[in-house]
């Protein structure tokens, strides 16, 4: 029962940091974001020497991860010269019905950054994946739109099983682009859902987002800077 | 559904036989299970179906019962106020025979079909399976005796919903009929068919009308159910109509909007919902909306 850190991060003190800073529950959301920014540039530098042979590059993200955890991709990946193209998803993540527990997240909103050429990488980022639900959604959404030749699926955090989950929910013509970049895998799932220790409780909460309403009307600085 | 006397009636000295082969025939199958099992996504399927094949608004008239009191009853629907009814018995399985066993499948549909008979009642009796291999073994091997009057049908499972949508082109079919937008991507699909789903799984499945499951349906946002209303308010259209970028267009009921090609979206809510009203008095109370910027928060 527990966590298990990816054993090439199991002594990267700083990931290890990170990690610890989101589970705090003395954290606040300022530093919640710089968290996620930050380990958004560590994923950024573990991507950087794999990604050169792919001249056009999606990143795609929810609404929330979009001015942290994805912007400190993009700032690492920018700073070394490659353009990185963004993408990003307001879900409103459901059941219809409490019982029998099937989630869903329906696109209500995208934004996606003006790009005439076709998507060679796609690059798609979440704080965590458990149920996988809003990352299957997105990418079935990607691929109807794209042909990307490779797939990182990246998230700080997932909880044990999700991979296969994922998996099983797309055909293997298109699984098998899949490659995966995690630090930690966590077995534990609450009740309502929550992975245990995974980041520290509901990320609306932790960033400060009173409920799903008010994250899907928060309009990310990215988007913003990346509109015109 | 059916009752004693109705059995004593049509099958005579059989009927108290038949009665307490029904009585068990009904506990056994009463313990479905919830979720996206076989019977409740062919309920679903046949949902979407009936509202892609009526008038969409105050359908008392169609009524869906599954494990109905019955001899073909997985899945009962009565069109028509009791003049038509279709029976449906499903089967998830890899091996099937018309003729095996104590009670068998054949004798089931040939009681369902003497009973509707007698009562001047329409019925159209089907066989659903998911495998087409099975399927097509069945459909060589009717029996005489039910040939005249049966069907097998292939409805494909999934392990989900959404790899049901990519698999089984009937379900996908009638769901992208069913909602409000055109060419749906696969996210508004999964929703509407989860909807229907999770709606279907609340009731006691007893004789629920189209019209209940449908108002069940409406009170969640967002839905993508076809709706009627194809316009919005002179208002709103003026507060869309003044941002530059910003167009929109209105279909079935829902308003989809793109702003300079990089944004784009889907209201959650129907038109003429309670929802939608909200969501507009928010928009008109939230002062003057002069850019994109002012609007993009309620574009949600």
């Amino acid at each position: 029962m527990g966590r298990e850190l990816e054993k090439e991060f199991a002594n990267d003190e700083e990931v290890v940091g990170l990690l610890n800073d989101l589970i705090n529950k003395g954290t606040d959301k300022y530093k919640y974001a710089d968290t996620m920014y930050n380990l958004g540039k560590a994923f950024g530098k573990i991507l950087l020497p794999k990604i050169s042979g792919y001249p056009n590059i999606n990143l795609a993200s929810t609404v929330e991860d979009a001015d942290y955890l994805a912007k400190g991709v993009i700032d690492v990946l920018e700073q070394k010269g490659q353009k990185v193209f963004l993408t990003v998803f307001w879900n409103n993540n459901f059941k219809p019905n409490e019982e029998n527990g099937i989630a869903i997240a329906p696109i209500i909103k995208e934004f996606n950054q003006k790009n005439d050429a076709p998507v060679n990488l796609l690059i798609i980022v979440k704080s965590i994946i458990s149920s996988s639900c809003v990352v299957r959604t997105n990418l079935t959404r990607l691929i109807e739109k794209s042909t990307p030749d490779h797939i990182f699926v990246v998230a700080p955090v997932l909880l044990k099983g999700a991979i296969g989950s994922l998996k099983s929910e797309f055909d293997n013509e298109i699984s098998q682009k899949f490659e995966y970049l995690y630090f930690a895998v966590d077995d534990e799932r609450t009740e309502d859902g929550l992975v245990q220790p995974g980041i520290g409780g509901n990320i609306y909460n932790r960033l400060g987002f009173s409920n799903q309403m008010a994250k899907n009307r928060y309009i990310p600085d990215i988007v913003k800077q990346r509109r015109y | 559904m059916v009752s004693r006397e109705q059995l004593d009636d049509v099958f005579k000295e059989e009927g108290a036989a038949l009665h307490t082969y029904l009585q068990n025939k009904n506990r056994g199958g009463a313990g479905n299970s919830k979720g996206n099992t076989f019977e409740n996504l062919f309920a679903v399927y046949n949902i979407a179906k009936l509202f892609n094949s009526k008038p969409r608004e105050n359908d008392n008239g169609t009524f869906f019962t599954s494990q109905a009191k019955c001899f073909v009853d997985d899945l009962v629907i009565k069109l028509d106020k009791d003049q038509t009814i279709q029976h449906y018995q499903l089967k998830d399985v890899a091996n099937l025979s018309w003729t095996n066993g104590n009670h068998t499948i054949e004798n089931d549909f040939i009681y369902q079909k003497k009973l509707c008979d007698s009562y001047n009642i329409t019925s159209e009796l089907a066989l659903v399976v998911s495998s087409r291999g099975l399927a097509l073994r069945l459909e060589a091997n009717i029996p005489a005796t039910i040939i005249d009057f049966t069907k097998v049908i292939i409805f494909p499972t999934a392990t989900s919903v959404n790899n049901l949508i990519k698999t089984n082109g009937l379900l996908k079919d009638e769901l992208t009929n069913m909602c409000a937008i055109s060419n749906p991507a696969a996210d508004k699909l999964e929703a509407l068919c989860t909807i229907l789903l999770g709606v279907w799984d609340s009731t006691d499945k007893q004789e629920i009308t189209l019209t209940n499951l449908l108002n069940k349906c409406y009170e969640i946002n967002p839905n993508y159910i076809k709706g009627l209303i194809n316009q919005v308010s002179a208002d709103l259209a003026n507060i869309f109509g003044s941002i530059k970028g910003f167009t929109y267009k209105i279909e079935n009921g829902f308003i989809e909007w793109q702003y300079n090609n990089t944004d784009d979206g889907i209201i959650s809510y129907r038109i003429g919902s309670a929802g939608f009203i909200q969501w507009e008095n928010d928009i008109k109370q939230s002062g003057k909306i002069k850019s994109f910027e002012d609007l993009e928060p309620f574009l949600i």
